[in-house]
């Protein structure tokens, strides 16, 4: 698209010289409205700024393989940066060949506790009564799965989480890894994000007694959130009244993010695992300090960022499927956004869901580039001789397929299928995704934002010249017609002086005859 | 026949978008229009969705690529993307919600300054059932109605108090939208998701003027020597498929 509108610009800009030379004579001519001397500087100002574009036609990417035309746009812009790309695939290399799963996982974790810290210092940390009390309340609960967990282990964890992740990275990376036990997850969650604060909570309560602009919006997607699920679909059960509650107040909490479609999800699941006040409380943490906002602000800006991010992964880790994408005219925008927006909770299996979950609330919302990566990898020789159409609807209906199992109905659980979700977490944490990788793609993604800024500054300037030129060129195509008219008049008069002269001549004649 | 009109399914390749404001039914006129139900409770649309329909018309099968988009003006960022190439779009708006139209009306601007030239856009009013029956049973559809309101935080108290107070009537004339839609230049009609009304006559008419010869020569490289035959022969037909069509609505697109 850009490419079109300076070609516009391009085939205008002769025309504008055109005009000025055809004029040059009459401006001299009428010196004293001459044009500044900005005309000249602005058009060859214009000769430059078309280069910008056209050096994008120069990457090395072939020109079969951007069927669209945005694809022009951020080559452009990675040209720029090969600097710390490169540098990135050096260290994603060194960080991920020799490393295992569980240390890779390691490295997130503890980028993730580092960022936690300065709020941990801030806020006044949880009594480990509270958490003994929470914990002997799971333990009573009588669970089937309350046996098999853990306690030791897991009740050191949630004891101090921070502490016990930054001594233990490598064995509490392996746990999650693993599954945090269900009935222990939204405790342990909490922990995590570190997101338990008394004076939020009562915020929260405030916010309830208050009306929001959104209230409407919301309440028209409550029965259309986890549909089929047990727990939400009762139109005036607790389930869709707790998602009404902490999505009214986050719109109050955070109005220029208010209610965006897609939030309901990710309120949803936090609900699935914890009480409203404590999954507001989440949710706050998540947006803010996980930067879960940036998806739901307006123009998406961290949505588009990690889109960003994940393509450059698809190129440098399936470079095949890549290509076959391009070729097939599938951007990655096509099916990720859902998978970004909601953290995979948009019509995915629960179980997958929250191990999902699990790992980005350890390492980072950064998480899903694994998972997403590991699928692919997963499916790349099926997708690899699929068509657009097939392709799409491959990743929205059978993507998951290799990770799901025929499987005898059980009575608690009567569902046929079961997910080798283990077997999905490991593949993601294989994926050699390095945080300095991200971190690489992130400062082209900041790079070729700026280029497109500057792009647009140059593309709004040369547009404002244009129009002091247009309008220039009028005042002096009036000044041109108001010559003529003089110069019109100025003839007349000279012909009429000459009919006078004659008429005088003659009748000096006709006197000197008589 | 091994005509260069035909894909390997031989089939003709139309994309379609849909846009419009957040939950004036996009969703459920493709879920209409490819699987012929309703669900009052689908999820709603997160980023885009893509689906396929094949349809008959007259000799030729067309199959639509349809993306439906989110419509919540926060995923407007998204949209160009799945605009670009279409040869086809449906801006639908909510015949019970003015401010709709105008929403839809800047949709067809957007298109008609970015997308393909060429472009077939068609102006659909949907939910024309809690209209039609609102004299007789307008406390039953109030419920429904309440869909209306503000999805950004750009709602005006005043709009506010118009959806509110507007539930189950009209809010936009047939009159108005038929009289914008021919001055733009679009194909209208007045459609229920809920009901199948003007669905199935929706599609038609776009695949009738679809102009499939230039898709034809677009898609396939050789395609542009298709002999001149073909275009006239098509259109003396459409005539007769078009009474057919009107006949038996349910059956103009079930392949
Ligand atoms: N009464 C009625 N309701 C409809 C119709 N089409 C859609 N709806 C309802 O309007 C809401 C929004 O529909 P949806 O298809 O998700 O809208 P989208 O956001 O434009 O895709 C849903 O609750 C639908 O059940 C219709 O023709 N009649
Ligand atoms: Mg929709």
């Amino acid at each position: 698209m850009t490419a079109d509108v300076t070609a516009a610009r391009m085939t205008e800009s002769p025309e504008d010289t055109d005009a000025r030379v055809e004029l040059r004579p009459l401006e001299t001519l009428m010196s004293p409205t001459s044009s500044e001397p900005a005309t000249d500087l602005d058009i060859v100002d214009d000769a430059r700024f078309s280069v910008v574009p056209l050096s994008a036609a120069s990457s090395d990417t072939p020109d079969e393989m951007t069927p669209i035309e945005e694809t022009v746009d951020i080559t452009a812009g990675l040209n720029e940066s090969r600097q710390p790309q490169s540098e990135a695939n050096g260290h994603g290399a060194e960080n991920g060949g020799g490393s295992t799963p569980s240390r890779n996982g390691a490295q997130f974790l503890l980028a993730r506790l580092e960022h936690q810290k300065e709020r941990s210092d801030t806020l006044p940390a949880r009594s480990s009564l509270d958490v003994q009390k929470d914990l002997e309340r799971v333990q009573q609960t009588g669970d089937a799965e309350a046996s098999t967990i853990d306690w030791d282990f897991w009740g050191e964890v949630v004891a101090d989480y921070q502490t016990y992740a930054a001594d233990h990275s490598e064995q509490l990376a392996r746990a999650i890894e693993a599954g945090i036990p269900s009935p222990l997850r939204g405790l342990i969650w909490q922990q995590m994000c570190a997101s338990k604060d008394p004076a939020l909570e009562q915020l929260y309560a405030q916010y309830l007694k208050e009306t929001s602009p959104h209230e409407r919006a919301i309440k028209r997607d409550l029965g259309r959130t986890f549909p089929n699920h047990a727990f939400f679909t009762d139109g005036s059960g607790v389930g869709q009244g707790n998602l009404s509650n902490v999505l009214k107040a986050y719109s109050l909490h955070d109005p220029e993010v208010g209610y965006c479609q897609g939030l309901p999800f990710v309120v949803a699941v936090l609900l699935l695992n914890m009480p409203d006040e404590e999954a507001f409380c989440v949710l706050v943490r998540l947006m803010y300090s996980y930067d879960l906002r940036g998806h739901f602000l307006p123009e998406m800006p961290s949505l588009q960022l990690r889109m960003f991010q994940f393509d450059r992964l698809l190129e440098e880790l399936l470079p095949v499927l890549h290509v076959h994408f391009l070729r097939q005219g599938v951007k990655s925008s096509m099916f990720c956004s859902q998978w970004f927006l909601t953290l995979f909770s948009y019509r995915w299996p629960l179980p997958i869901v929250y191990r999902i979950w699990d790992n980005c609330l350890a390492s980072g919302i950064e998480a899903i580039f694994g998972f997403s990566i590991a699928l692919l990898l997963k499916n790349e020789e099926a997708l690899l001789n699929l068509k657009f159409d097939q392709i799409l609807d491959f990743l929205k209906s059978k993507i998951l397929d290799c990770y799901t199992v025929k499987r005898e109905p059980t009575e608690e659980d009567p569902s046929t299928e079961g997910y080798l979700v283990d077997e999905f977490v490991m593949d993601a944490f294989r994926t050699r995704i390095t945080p300095f990788m991200l971190d690489a793609y992130a400062r082209e993604y900041a790079d070729l934002l700026q280029a497109r800024e500057a792009h647009a500054a140059e593309m709004d300037s040369l547009r404002n010249a244009n129009r002091s030129l247009t309008a220039q060129v009028k005042k002096l195509e009036d000044s041109l017609a108001q010559l003529d008219r003089e110069h019109c008049d100025i003839v007349k008069e000279l012909v009429m002086q000459r009919i006078t002269n004659e008429e005088l001549e003659t009748e000096l004649v006709r006197y000197k005859l008589l | 026949m091994a005509d260069a009109a035909a894909s390997a399914d031989k089939s003709i390749q139309v994309k379609l978008v849909l846009l419009g404001e957040a939950a004036v039914g996009k969703s459920s006129v493709v879920l209409r229009f490819v699987s012929n139900e309703f669900q009052a409770n689908k999820e709603p649309t997160i980023g885009a969705a893509f689906l396929t329909q094949k349809c008959r018309l007259e000799d030729r099968v067309l199959r639509y690529e349809i993306w439906d988009t989110a419509g919540q003006e926060r995923f407007h960022s998204l949209a160009p993307m799945y605009y670009r190439n279409a040869q086809a779009a449906v801006v639908v708006y909510d015949v019970t919600k003015a401010a709709s139209l105008d929403k839809a009306k800047s949709w067809v601007k957007e298109l008609q300054r970015q997308a393909n030239p060429h472009i077939v856009i068609a102006l659909a009013g949907n939910k024309v059932d809690l209209v039609n029956n609102a004299a007789a049973s307008s406390s039953s559809t109030t419920e429904e109605t309440s869909e209306d309101e503000p999805d950004d935080a750009t709602a005006t108290p005043a709009e506010l108090a118009q959806a509110a107070s507007g539930d189950g009537l009209r809010a936009v004339a047939r009159d108005e939208a038929q009289a914008y839609a021919t001055e733009a230049g679009l194909l209208f009609f007045e459609t229920s998701a809920k009901t199948g009304e003007g669905i199935v006559e929706l599609f038609t008419e776009i695949a009738k003027k679809i102009p499939i010869e230039h898709i034809l020569a677009s898609t396939r490289g050789g395609g542009a020597n298709r002999p001149g035959g073909a275009a006239s022969g098509s259109n003396a037909q459409g005539n007769v498929n078009l009474d057919a069509n009107n006949q038996t609505p349910k059956n103009a697109c079930n392949c």
